[in-house]
């Protein structure tokens, strides 16, 4: 196990109605890494997020978390097992306070049933404060605790995706999906969510990212890998798949000229050695 | 428990204690009947609320508590509390049986199995298998022995004896089934399992992905709305002293249903006083306007569908929002001469 990446992802096949939107996929995700997931639109990403995540059942292959197996597992006990995830399009409980939203982040850190809960027994009162506390320390960590009371559905958009963050933390995972966490934050939030993310690396928490901001995913991201139409093209350092030929041409051929590009208006990937 | 669950809870307490005693207990054996129905809603109204889902087939829980507390008094001559209490086990395991394959699906699965389970209690209990539901008659059968009370004489007698006595005893014992439903209700919702259910009402991929077992969860709260049910069927078996079929078919069942769709789902108190107007329209056409009693089941339905069509998320949500709405506008006019 000591060799064992913290996710090991072996030729994962996913299809749907004969398009194989994930085509026999494979990387390893070391512990304490900070990996990068790039490739055009209809690449495979998102739909390999909801492999991972236990959301879509893979066609074939495999995948193992922390030396487990864990193909085909329902998504609550993956997400047990410490394996947590934003999404792209935001998933927040819209009609539940933020407080409340983080708080659910701590169901599979808690155990008290429905018996319990419904009679206030006091190991599940005892249970509810921890669970209170713990999500009042992330509120504040995210800087939302002055919405703590607020209906999540009413909050801005940035804080939203922040929020999602704080709610994914709050399962205590060992290793974190982020699905795009850039997307519809201006240059000065994304620049925010930078230093949110290497902070968390610090940690010693493991993070995959999905985003399309280059600047961002060659700052961050210690190694990457390219996706495109469902197979990965190339693992490397920023530098090496920034240099790589196949993902220029990749990135270059696509003709409906989606933005690739980077803040500065030059191309990340064309650019070559961008600082 | 916030403030207004709070006071709703000791208004219903009071009026639910006073009203025995008005015009000689005059009300006191409907609001007995009521009591049993709005426990059925109040579970009801949780499956449907917070969980998403319908049971079309509540009446067959129903049925299971009463004809369980039928056969097992007067037949092995069994407690009436333990023959309530083997009624909620034989619900809950009946409910785990038609849930679990179905609840792990999306949609409204459930809808049409409960659909399907509720006309199967109803065809077992015509056929009498073995003697034991008495076919159109019910329970219990000529020479057999009467369902014996729940509670002591002495409560009837101390509560004004005779008929009235009993009602108002019955009256009492139901809806003290009925509070204790709705705290329990009221702490679960606000609890883990509670934010759970909710949580998966707003996004179920992200509910699980987050860790919410949505299965289990559903599962859950489909049994606890199977046992409040079967409870109200014991009580309803002790109160009339007999059980037959016309009380448990699929009409039943679609009446709870509206019941809580009026009264508003995702509401403790909502589906409490749906079932109230739905249980009382009969009386108050006849008494009242001197109409048909017949006319409940049309006036009914024009009501749910008016709620659908102006206030689609029920009595009680609907009152609440009103409610925050003149507490704000008071206090900005309170604020603005200053």
């Amino acid at each position: 196990m000591s060799d064992e990446p913290l996710l090991d992802v072996q030729d994962v096949v996913k299809q749907f109605a004969g398009l194989r939107a994930v085509d026999g996929v494979s990387f390893g995700v070391t512990h304490g890494a900070i990996m990068g997931l790039i490739g055009p639109n209809g690449a495979g990403k998102t739909t390999l997020f909801n492999v991972l995540s236990g959301l879509y059942r893979a066609d074939e292959g495999r995948c193992r978390f922390r030396g487990r197996t864990i193909t085909g597992a329902p998504p609550h006990r993956i997400a047990r097992l410490g394996l947590a995830r934003t999404f792209q399009n935001l998933q927040i409980f819209s009609h539940m306070t933020v407080l409340e939203n983080v708080m659910v982040g701590r169901h599979v850190r808690s155990r008290g049933g429905l018996i319990a809960c419904a009679t206030r027994w006091p190991k599940a009162r005892r249970e509810e404060r921890a669970i209170r506390a713990r999500s009042h320390e992330l509120l504040t960590m995210f800087g939302l605790e002055a919405d703590a009371d607020r209906h999540a559905g009413d909050l801005p958009f940035a804080r939203q995706r922040q929020l999602e963050i704080a709610r994914a933390l709050a399962t205590d995972p060992v290793l974190l999906l982020l699905d795009e966490p850039a997307a519809g934050l201006n240059p000065r939030e994304t620049h925010e969510l930078a230093g949110r993310i290497r902070q968390l690396g610090e940690t010693g928490l493991t993070l995959l990212i999905v985003e399309h901001d280059m600047d961002l995913v060659m700052e961050i991201c210690e190694r990457i890998v390219v996706l495109n139409a469902g197979r990965v093209i190339t693992i490397g350092t920023p530098r090496e798949v920034q240099g790589n030929a196949e993902v220029v041409r990749v990135y270059l051929g696509e003709d409906d000229g989606v933005g690739w590009t980077t803040e500065k208006g030059g191309n990340a990937i064309a650019g070559g050695d961008q600082a | 428990m916030n403030r207004a669950h709070a006071a709703i809870l000791i208004a219903v307490t009071v009026v639910v204690a006073v009203l025995p005693w008005v015009d000689d207990g005059k009300y006191a054996e409907l609001q007995a009947h009521i009591g049993t129905y709005a426990l059925i809603a109040l579970g009801l109204g949780l499956l449907m609320g917070y969980a998403g889902q319908v049971s079309l087939g509540h009446a067959g829980f129903f049925a299971i508590g009463a004809y369980m507390s039928a056969a097992l008094t007067t037949r092995l001559g069994a407690s009436p509390w333990l023959a309530l209490g083997a009624g909620a086990v034989g619900a809950a395991a009946v409910a785990a049986v038609v849930g679990i394959p179905t609840l792990r699906l999306k949609g409204h699965y459930l809808a049409m199995a409960t659909l399907g389970f509720g006309e199967i209690v109803h065809v077992i209990l015509m056929a009498d298998p073995g003697g034991l539901t008495g076919a159109f008659d019910g329970l219990p059968r000529v020479g057999d022995p009467r369902i014996p009370k729940l509670l002591p004489k002495s409560l009837a007698s101390a509560l004004g004896g005779g008929m009235t006595g009993w009602d108002r005893a019955h009256a009492y014992v139901a809806w003290l089934f009925v509070l204790l439903a709705a705290v329990f209700a009221i702490n679960l919702i606000r609890s883990r399992v509670g934010r759970a259910l909710r949580s998966l009402h707003d996004s179920e991929v992200a509910a699980q992905a987050t860790g919410v077992n949505t299965a289990r969860t559903k599962l859950q709260v489909f049994i606890v709305s199977a046992v409040f049910a079967s409870i109200a069927g014991s009580l309803h078996a002790h109160f009339v002293g007999q059980v037959a079929p016309s009380s448990f078919d699929l009409m039943w069942s679609i009446k709870f249903v509206m019941a809580v769709v009026l009264g508003g789902m995702a509401s403790i108190w909502g589906p409490v006083a749906g079932t109230v107007i739905l249980g009382s329209m009969r009386d108050v056409l006849e008494d009242w306007f001197h109409l048909s009693p017949d006319l409940d089941v049309l006036l009914f339905g024009l009501l749910v569908l008016l709620m659908m069509l102006f206030a689609p998320r029920g009595l009680g949500p609907t009152t609440t929002a009103l409610l925050r709405r003149l507490v704000r506008r008071v206090a900005r006019v309170r604020r603005a001469p200053a």
